[in-house]
């Protein structure tokens, strides 16, 4: 009898299915997005003009073509990119440490990269570039360079780490510690820099989706996708999560394996962001909790394509916000992300009164 | 069908240092039957379950599954077998309490976690087991903890188990919800043939429907037997005996055994004299039946359709219309 109140006292709500139109909706502000950003810029290209100069017809000015082809798109496919894979390494991150602050770069990827550029930049200065830059194969990688291997060395150590460790707690305090020793290592190697140098590695920490060019793309694509391939198998593990690692051992998960795979893809994810394009924030947080709260569901058969796209289009229009069309300024994109994005987030979390509830724990 | 011989439960910290929580420990899971672990806090009743579980390694021995070690299965395998629900308050996140009963389909489904028709009848089967179908349909979150519990025990049905461990399911529990979970654990254990073991306080609980009972005990020992058995030969009493709470086994109650034991005689019928003697009881008093007076004893007393107590010391007497009135008295008095 007592359950029959109860029953009454919260209503009975069909739960959503699968919202294939709203999957659609998304897919439809991805193109948006992607046209708009290819328009807007320091020239404002006609949309027309810009469908023709994509499908190799001629254009109304021949220097449309160039500023599309050399620059404009290498750096939307780079936005693409970056807002895909920062959301989906969030995603994962917040599942596996069942944080909703956590992001992708909580176990000290970023730390890592961050260093290596430093590195670069202020320690070794000119010839530090130049050696990287005389291994040949490279050229104009060598920050990508020593950023890729800063990262890649933090994620060996995590890696190794998580064998030994029960709880992912410890992983995500250890994560904390790196960073804050890899950031006192920068701050010492900036205290005793030259005033440029500085001003380089500063404008490196800005965060830009500009810098990427064709011939690095040619690296990032590949490696983003296999980071997303491998985040795109772990659905089925991820909602076991949900219950804890306890409860998801007990229902035949391999926690060692699962636990090693999340980490691999998600930080091959953040730290090829990192390396190519800087340290970017916000959206690795934000677009999974945005999500959630659309899509009301912490199903990560959904969240995973949902917060893929979600991130492309945060990402594309943080992109063309920072671009302030029609001006010759171009303002850094962690500006923009949290100066536009923080607001517009808290908007939709306060409006959505279950978002509290759409997240674990 | 879960047997395990001489083990040692327990953590190990290093290779030197570890926590022997229990050791020497015998014990049998049979098929059909409802099982509940009880023994004073502490004794090491969640360490055992999770590491029947399989969640934690033995110190020492091992636990065979049907003859097999269970470090020897494989998780998945293992998880078809036996299935937990633990302490811990689950959240999920926004998941639909259906959604959450699938997910104990994880063992049998495909890397993607799709359902089949099977699944989905199990998963059904199991929330009509639980009496749930009506929650299937409502966020998980937004369920009580009545509810969230049948909800995690149709998830550890649905992994189709041959044994259930359950830690402390009643622990959220209001009483009567308790009967009911308990009711329905060992109709499960009868009806859908499981082995299921229960760790639990509630002992009352435990005394009125465990098939059989494991008493654990501080010194590592688990005596195990039907309760009615475990009363008898004393083995309750002696176990509860040094957590200053006394077994009687007469009323199959635990009564509160405060240091100072002094007693006092008590002159009375019925029903009434039962209650003041179950207050006396619990003011720390020893009470003895008397049939005439002494030097100290209280006597119930009924005139003019009202009911008081006399308490006579030392040939004076102070009447009182309350046992609280009573009760305050000795308080006062000392």
């Amino acid at each position: 009898m007592p359950e029959e109140v109860e029953k009454n006292k919260t209503l009975t709500r069909p739960l959503p299915p699968i919202r294939w139109w709203m999957f659609s909706l998304l897919f439809l502000g991805v193109l948006t997005a992607f046209t708009v950003s290819l328009a807007l810029g320091s020239v404002d290209i006609p949309l027309n003009n810009v469908f023709r100069i994509l499908t190799g017809q001629i254009a109304d000015k021949g220097t449309w073509a160039d500023i599309i082809l050399i620059f404009r798109l290498p750096k939307t496919i780079t936005a693409i990119l970056v807002g895909a894979a920062l959301s989906v390494s969030g995603l994962q991150m917040q599942t596996l440490f069942r944080n909703p602050l956590a992001d992708p770069f909580i176990l000290g990827v970023n730390s890592g990269a961050s260093l290596g550029v430093a590195l670069v930049i202020l320690g070794f200065g000119t010839t530090g570039s130049l050696l990287l830059a005389g291994l040949g194969l490279f050229g104009d990688l060598s920050l990508a360079v020593a950023a890729s291997l800063g990262a890649g060395a933090v994620l060996l150590l995590v890696l190794l780490i998580g064998r030994r460790v029960r709880s992912p707690i410890t992983l995500l305090i250890l994560g904390l510690m790196f960073g804050y020793a890899t950031s006192a290592i920068v701050s010492l190697l900036i205290y005793f820099s030259l005033p440029e140098r500085i001003q380089t590695y500063t404008t490196w920490s800005f965060g830009s989706f500009g810098g990427v060019t064709w011939s690095q793309l040619w690296v990032m694509v590949p490696v983003i996708l296999i980071g997303l391939g491998i985040s795109y198998f772990l659905p089925k593990s991820l909602n076991a999560l949900l219950l804890g690692e306890e409860y998801a051992r007990t229902m035949g998960l391999n926690i060692k394996s699962t636990r090693f795979w999340i980490i691999l893809g998600a930080s091959i994810l953040a730290g090829t962001v990192t390396a190519f394009c800087g340290p970017i924030g916000f959206i690795g947080v934000a677009v999974p909790h945005l999500c959630r709260s659309l899509f009301n569901t912490s199903d990560h058969k959904v969240l995973l394509p949902a917060v893929t796209m979600m991130g492309a289009i945060v990402a594309l229009l943080a992109d063309v916000i920072a671009q302030l069309p029609g001006t010759q300024y171009i303002l850094p994109i962690n500006v923009v992300t949290s100066l536009f994005g923080a607001p517009f987030i808290v908007w939709v979390i306060i409006r959505q009164r279950r978002m509290k509830s759409t997240f674990a724990d | 069908m879960l047997c395990a011989e001489d083990i040692s439960i327990g953590y190990s910290f290093s290779r030197h240092k570890r926590l022997v929580v229990a050791e020497g420990l015998d014990l049998n899971l049979n098929i059909g039957e409802l099982v509940c672990l009880v023994g004073p806090n502490g004794v090491g009743k969640s360490t055992l379950l999770r590491s029947l579980a399989g969640l934690q390694p033995l110190l020492k021995g091992e636990v065979a599954l049907l003859g097999k070690s269970l470090q020897k299965i494989q998780v998945r395998e293992l998880a078809q077998s036996i299935s937990v629900v633990l302490t811990e308050r689950v959240n999920v996140g926004a998941m639909s309490a259906y959604a959450v009963v699938a997910l104990g389909r994880h063992p049998y489904t495909n890397w993607l976690g799709s359902l089949t028709e099977q699944d989905e009848r199990i998963v059904n089967e199991s929330l009509r087991a639980v009496g749930a179908e009506d929650l299937s349909q409502r966020y998980f979150n937004e369920l009580s903890d009545g509810e969230r519990q049948k909800i995690m025990i149709a998830r550890a049905l649905a992994q189709e188990p041959l044994i259930l461990l359950l830690d402390e399911p009643t622990a959220f529990l209001d009483l009567p919800r308790r009967v009911v979970l308990i009711q329905m654990l060992r109709d499960l254990a009868h009806q859908l043939h499981k082995a299921i073991l229960v760790s639990t306080h509630d002992l009352d609980l435990a005394l009125h429907s465990a098939d059989i009972i494991w008493l654990m005990s501080k010194n590592s020992d688990l005596t195990m037997g039907a309760p009615e058995d475990l009363v008898l030969n004393g083995e309750f009493e002696r176990v509860f005996a040094q957590q200053g709470v006394r077994f009687d086994s007469h009323s199959g109650n635990f009564v509160f055994s405060p240091h100072s034991k002094k007693s006092i005689g008590l002159m009375g019928e019925g029903l009434t004299k039962l209650w003041t003697s179950k207050a006396l009881n619990r003011a720390g008093f020893d009470v003895l039946k008397c049939e005439q007076p002494q030097e100290s004893y209280i006597e119930v007393l009924h005139k003019g359709g009202k009911t008081f107590w006399r308490h006579h010391h030392g040939g004076v007497y102070e009447d009182f219309a309350t046992i609280y009135e009573l009760i305050a008295s000795f308080n006062n008095f000392q």
